[in-house]
């Protein structure tokens, strides 16, 4: 009996490894797919974001600088901020404002700890 | 003297040549779609100081363009052509000729999904039989955009 269960345990092995060779590098590029493609999708959600925060942004600036006259700072002022974009974020700087709300709730306990 | 229509038309015509031999996807990747609708429209923009931002911001990407290998071009690259050049002319065309912003539809599956997330996380999806509303919406709005905005020409946006 037991001779007949080690002769079908590697008789199993045989058949399973060249499933398990081709079925993990299978796996492992469409996991690599995915991950990109949601990656990608994201991106183009956020990109999306954006580009209509920037539309927001320039119709308010430009529609606040028609209140003042041509030649004010306050028109100039708005004018220049309408045209500017804001500028995109980053892993750098997302870890910079992680730092820098980390040390503000450290004097604010009240304010939620970051996961 | 020719206008600064006539040189920038002159100027997409010359980057449609260098173009030969592109697929949509890779014309897609250099923004080509929303340049040539900017160039396009560029005569009916209003005002001497926004049409010369906009003329010297088509040049500039022009100028980039000339030197590269567009059969290779990355996707890291089209997010710089974005960031630099497309939202900052969008703005403009927005503005004053109503332009809208293309998105693909998988950033409208994904961003439908995250806010179905949200619903579902303050517990309305439960009362809408967790139906993903926001997802539906969404798509279908973007879809609509896409259409009606890309059959007029009026449309622009990352890898568009």
């Amino acid at each position: 009996m037991g001779f007949v269960g080690v002769m079908a345990g590697s008789g199993l092995v045989a058949l399973a490894a060249p499933i398990v060779t081709t079925a993990v590098p299978i796996a492992y590029s469409s996991v690599i797919n995915i991950v990109s493609g949601i990656n990608e999708s994201a991106f183009v959600f956020g990109a999306n974001i954006y580009q209509n925060l920037n539309n927001i942004r320039y119709t308010l600036g430009t529609g606040m600088s028609m209140y003042f006259n041509s030649n004010t700072a306050n028109h100039i002022n708005l004018q220049k901020w309408a045209e500017g974009t804001f500028n995109p974020t980053n892993s750098e700087k997302l870890l910079q404002f992680r730092d820098n709300y980390q040390s503000i709730q450290h004097y604010f306990h009240f304010l939620p700890e970051m996961p | 003297m020719m206008s600064e229509y006539v040189l920038l038309k002159n100027r997409l015509n010359e980057l449609y040549f260098n173009c030969d031999g592109l697929d949509k996807k890779q014309l897609r990747n250099i923004n080509f779609y929303s340049i040539s609708n900017f160039v396009n429209a560029y005569d009916k923009l209003k005002g001497s100081k926004e049409k010369e931002t906009v003329y010297n911001l088509l040049n500039s990407y022009f100028d980039e363009m000339k030197g590269e290998d567009l059969n290779s071009f990355s996707k890291d690259q089209s997010k710089e052509l974005f960031f630099s050049y497309i939202v900052k002319i969008g703005q403009y065309y927005n503005y004053q000729l109503g332009f809208k912003g293309y998105m693909g539809i998988n950033g409208a599956i994904f961003g439908g999904i995250v806010m179905d997330l949200i619903l579902s996380i303050f517990g309305i999806l439960v009362k809408l039989y967790f139906i993903p509303i926001s997802t539906i919406l969404l798509v279908l709005f973007t879809a609509a955009i896409n259409h009606y905005f890309g059959r007029v020409n009026k449309l622009y946006g990352y890898r568009y």
